[in-house]
């Protein structure tokens, strides 16, 4: 009774009907306000502006506090939702996943619908995580205390099973991908002994490499391979976002009814959102692929999925919202947060003089506060959604808009978000090495998302290795767990395997797997497919070389797990070698069956525009360096508009001071980004 | 119209007046703006204890200036601190926060770390570090004197190279003849924490001054779940702690000491604001006194309490100090020490 009581009084504290849920209501929707633009803007991250927002609770009792927190935390993977499927670019971390169906949802003029899909499904998973939190507490403690660290590397090595899945037609492509992701998150100190591994000192000198010791980050990949090309793409069809129109169909209702038409689908991706944020140490940015791994898997024909599934959407849509209740489970249940963002709402527990432990679940002490928690969550989320669905329309507009008037806010984005991530230039030109990768991937249909996820999980993979290697001997290879995740893996891999024989026994798979229309390809003289293969060759041997003799004589240790990773990849990337060979002699004879790409545009005219936006992405990246970012946004924006765009100075001038506007009033003014001052200007002295 | 235009008018050729007419010392600070850069990520205890300070301490300089906080973070704030000797420049507006470790790696031969601790100027430390070490009631040992006594290895859980949670398991290996293996690889304190619990891991030394606040749940655990300490740097008034054995009172031999010293030296001073080298000691001592200044505000200390920010207060001398101490180590400390270091090829 106390429990049920408990259970309302903390919905009453946080409804505007009395005088203290006003409060606690209104710093909430001041919270959801700031939540929503953090999620919206890739260059703002959810944990970090957390870390802006505690100082302002010293004088706010505990439940407006925490609804203030929590009521920006639990919306930034909602909104944040919103950029990745209309622009391709991952608004947050965790929303990276919702770009590889949703984007193309978007090109395809289904915007609307993808947009209605990814909002409902993130309320369904935002509520569904907020139960799991509310019922899961009590029996938090054995559900965490089952996974140790051997099962913990097992559920990595599912994962990217998992992923190796992912992708149907070309498996052999798709696990090398996902085998270069874990190889790039071994770039930097390794995790054990501390040893420097490939950060290339002897070539970029020693400034660079220590930037390389922190590791390559997911956000700036992310940015690099999913958004650099679609800007490309855009920049040389022309036209807008949007290809075709769709009526009806493509509107937000019907992205509504499609999470209903996909409830269990919906619901399985949440309990997997909601058990993934329970494991200490993993969040949305790992729950977002498992979940779109299993929509993959679950689905019966795969091939649709990078091509604008809408289960692309809904399962990562839900995941990255339920993992949020799961999230706060330890931190509540025991006082030990397994995340940033709950490392930094434990500093607020503590700022309010309460203990998390044991009292949260007291009836006579916090038990209210706690299931305030779930209130908070749910309303948050309802709110947000809502206000949402009031925008919808007119946001899937935005993919109507001229890709021209697009390009520069769309650049200017992409480079905020590289120099966020740890405020300085390093990761912008990372997002530039990816953005080339990702684009040559897209031209030779090789798969990013398992690269993705393999970076995700590569750090935790190896930690967990040497974790249960260190604390168990060999003896972890037969906990039961361990066996039967096992199990599991290897019947994945029979089924996929089984799986793509009999596709191709019937259907002999015809399209590549990049775009939802055949991307413009640049590249089509088939001599270029072998050779990107053999790029791949080459690195591989490189990496194996490296290990060999740089770091195995320093660390046997730190070497291990490069090793045991390289020698696959390099097997890998030879079949893939030997794959492309095949198939551009196979076309050299005629008698392949490759698909027309039929294109309305000349092939000059494509050369010509492709080479005009990498001038331009380039352009902007030194205007950066020269003038510095305010500076540079409104000044190459407004070339931009003018001469790439050939846009009248009636638009070009307005809409270059409305970027400089937005850039410097948020990000400048507003946040203190530290921007460095162009280098331009510090040569000639003009800035002290 | 006029008459509206004219007060702000006023004010602001008043202020252009009284910035450029008066530039002595005292009013150096004026209008101008200070950044603290962090080497570590938002929300961790660096940040937390720099915005803090940042609040509170422009009203202790003369001028009043505004505070901005900014993180460069990377390497475990090496990256912050290699910028703040090489790179910013020395006018008394650049405070530099980073891990006084990095000093220690430093005095020891690492080629990475590009500074000469005893050339930047050091305002102050609000902190100093307390190393203790935990174990967990499930290993059935209680005191110093067990965990010497056992013949089981005991699994010590660490986050990775150059923690505290790595380097005093290894220390006290070296030193007092301990038997600890440690685990490395955790994600951070909270992993820990769990695999304490799973009993994956027996325990764990780190900051006493995190650990009385971030472990809280687990030293009033019952039964198998209790954490208990038995071995500790440095007397604090805490239940928990206060009669513990001192690990510099029970490593015996002084090569063995002085080594232990040059290490923990660096815990001395915690999060420690710097200037880069060159900075004018005038203004490093304007700096110096708003820090002190700021220590003792009611208004700052009751924010620190709220927070559980422990702070002790070091003054620039001090660091001085101990910088000495950290430096002062011989060939043979050095080798003892050796496996502290990363390794970079040179």
């Amino acid at each position: 009774m106390e429990y049920i009581d408990a259970f309302y009084n903390a919905l009453i504290n946080i409804l505007p009907f009395t005088n203290q849920g006003q409060q606690a209501f209104l710093f909430m929707l001041v919270g959801i306000f700031i939540g929503f633009w953090v999620g919206i803007l890739p260059g703002l991250g959810g944990a970090a502006t957390l870390a802006l927002m505690l100082p302002f609770i010293y004088k706010m009792e505990p439940t407006t506090a925490f609804a203030f927190l929590l009521g920006s935390n639990a919306v930034t993977a909602t909104t944040g939702d919103i950029t990745s499927i209309l622009f391709g670019v991952p608004g947050e971390g965790t929303t990276a996943s919702t770009i590889v169906d949703g984007h193309p949802m978007a090109k395809k003029g289904e915007a609307g619908r993808a947009l209605g899909a990814a909002l409902m499904s993130s309320l369904v998973g935002a509520i569904f995580g907020a139960f799991v939190l509310a019922l899961a507490i009590p029996i938090a403690a054995p559900l965490v205390l089952s996974i140790g660290s051997p099962e913990f590397f097992m559920l990595a090595i599912l994962g990217i099973t998992f992923v190796g899945s992912l992708s149907g037609g070309n498996i052999v492509k798709g696990l090398m991908a996902g085998g270069l992701g874990l190889m790039i998150s071994t770039i930097g100190l390794d995790p054990i002994r501390g040893i420097p591994r490939f950060t290339f000192e002897g070539i970029l000198g020693q400034g660079p490499s220590i930037f390389l010791w922190d590791g390559i980050d997911l956000v700036a990949v992310t940015i690099g391979l999913f958004a650099i090309p679609e800007i490309i793409d855009l920049a040389i069809k022309g036209t807008s976002i949007a290809r075709e129109k769709v009526g009806k169909l493509g509107g937000v209702m019907e992205g509504v009814k499609d999470t209903f038409r996909h409830w269990w689908l919906v619901l399985k991706c949440s309990a997997v959102g909601a058990y993934v944020g329970i494991l200490p140490g993993v969040g949305g940015g790992t729950a977002q692929w498992v979940a779109y791994a299993y929509a993959v898997q679950s689905s019966p024909n795969k091939e649709r999925f990078g091509k604008g599934a809408v289960e692309g959407v809904l399962g990562p849509g839900a995941a990255n919202n339920s993992t949020r209740g799961g999230d706060l489970i330890t931190t509540v249940a025991f006082g030990i947060p397994s995340s940033v963002s709950t490392a930094i709402l434990f500093g607020a527990f503590l700022i309010q003089g309460i203990v998390p432990g044991p009292d949260m679940l007291n009836p006579a002490k916090h038990l209210t506060l706690t299931f305030s928690f779930v209130w908070i969550i749910i309303v948050a989320n309802i709110i947000t959604v809502a206000a949402c669905f009031l925008f919808l329309n007119p946001l899937a507009k935005i993919t109507n808009i001229r890709g021209a008037l697009l390009i520069p806010f769309l650049l200017m984005l992409i480079y905020l978000g590289g120099f966020t991530v740890k405020n300085s230039f390093g990761d912008m030109i990372m997002v530039l090495i990816f953005g080339t990768l990702g684009w040559l991937m897209v031209q030779f249909d090789w798969q990013r998302p398992p690269l993705l996820v393999g970076l995700v999980l590569g750090t935790i993979t190896e930690r967990n290795f040497w974790i249960s290697t260190r604390a168990y001997g060999a003896g972890w290879l037969t906990h039961p767990g361990v066996l039967i995740i096992a199990v599991i893996i290897v019947a994945a891999i029979i089924y996929s395997i089984r799986q793509v024989l009999r596709e191709r026994r019937e259907s002999p798979p015809v399209l590549p797997e990049a775009a939802p229309e055949p991307q413009i390809t640049l590249v089509n003289n088939p001599v270029y497919r072998p050779l990107f293969a053999l790029f791949f060759v080459a690195l591989f041997v490189y990496v194996l070389r490296e290990t060999f003799f740089e770091i195995r004589p320093m660390e046997e240790r730190a070497a291990l797990f490069p090793m045991v990773l390289g020698i696959p990849c390099l097997i890998l990337a030879l079949l893939a070698f030997g794959q492309e060979l095949f198939y551009t002699l196979r076309s050299a004879t005629g008698s392949a069956n490759r698909p027309e790409m039929t294109s309305s545009l000349e092939i000059a005219v494509i050369r010509r525009r492709a080479a005009s936006i990498v001038a331009w992405i380039l352009g902007f990246f030194a205007g950066i360096w020269l003038l510095g970012f305010v500076i540079a946004v409104p000044v190459v924006s407004f070339l931009y508009f003018r001469f790439a765009g050939g846009e009248k100075w009636s638009i070009s001038i307005p809409l270059s001071l409305a970027a400089w506007a937005v850039f410097y009033g948020l990000f400048d003014y507003l946040l203190h980004l530290p921007f460095p001052e162009g280098t331009l200007l510090v040569w000639l002295n003009l800035v002290g | 119209m006029k008459a509206k235009l004219w007060l702000p008018t006023t004010a602001v050729v008043g202020l252009v007046l009284l910035t450029t007419a008066n530039s002595s010392a005292d009013d150096f600070y004026k209008g101008k703006t200070i950044r603290f850069v962090v080497g570590l990520a938002p929300g961790g205890g660096y940040d937390l204890s720099a915005r803090t300070i940042g609040r509170h301490m422009g009203k202790h300089i003369p001028g009043n200036p505004t505070i901005v906080v900014e993180n460069m973070t990377g390497a475990g704030s090496l990256i912050a601190a290699n910028y703040t000797y090489n790179s910013a420049k020395p006018d008394g507006l650049f405070v530099g926060i980073w891990n006084s470790g990095h000093v220690l790696r430093q005095a020891l031969g690492d080629k990475a770390v590009r500074f000469d601790g005893r050339k930047v100027g050091w305002i102050g430390a609000p902190t100093k570090g307390n190393p203790h070490c935990s174990i967990m009631a499930h290993a059935g040992l209680k005191t110093l004197k067990d965990v010497l006594a056992t013949n089981r290895e005991l699994k010590m859980g660490s986050t990775g190279p150059g923690s505290t949670y790595d380097d005093t398991p290894r220390i006290l290996n070296e030193t007092i003849g301990t038997k600890f293996k440690v685990v490395s690889g955790y994600e951070g304190s909270g992993p820990i924490y769990v695999a304490m619990r799973r009993k994956e891991i027996d325990g764990g030394c780190w900051g006493w001054e995190s650990a009385r606040t971030t472990a809280r749940a687990l030293l009033d655990g019952k039964g198998d779940e209790k954490l208990v300490p038995f071995l500790i740097h440095r007397r604090e008034p805490d239940p928990e702690v206060k009669d513990l054995p001192l690990i510099p009172e029970v490593i015996k031999g002084e090569d063995k000491l002085s080594a232990y010293r040059t290490w923990v030296g660096s815990y001395e001073f915690q999060r420690p604001f710097t200037v880069p080298p060159g900075t004018s000691k005038e203004r490093l001592q304007i700096l110096r006194k708003a820090f002190a200044d700021t220590m003792k505000d009611s208004a700052f200390i009751a924010e620190a309490e709220k927070s559980k920010l422990e702070t002790t207060y070091v003054s620039g001398e001090e660091i001085e100090k101990y910088v000495g101490q950290i430096y002062s180590v011989t060939p043979r400390t050095k080798e003892l020490l050796s496996f502290l270091t990363t390794k970079v090829k040179n």
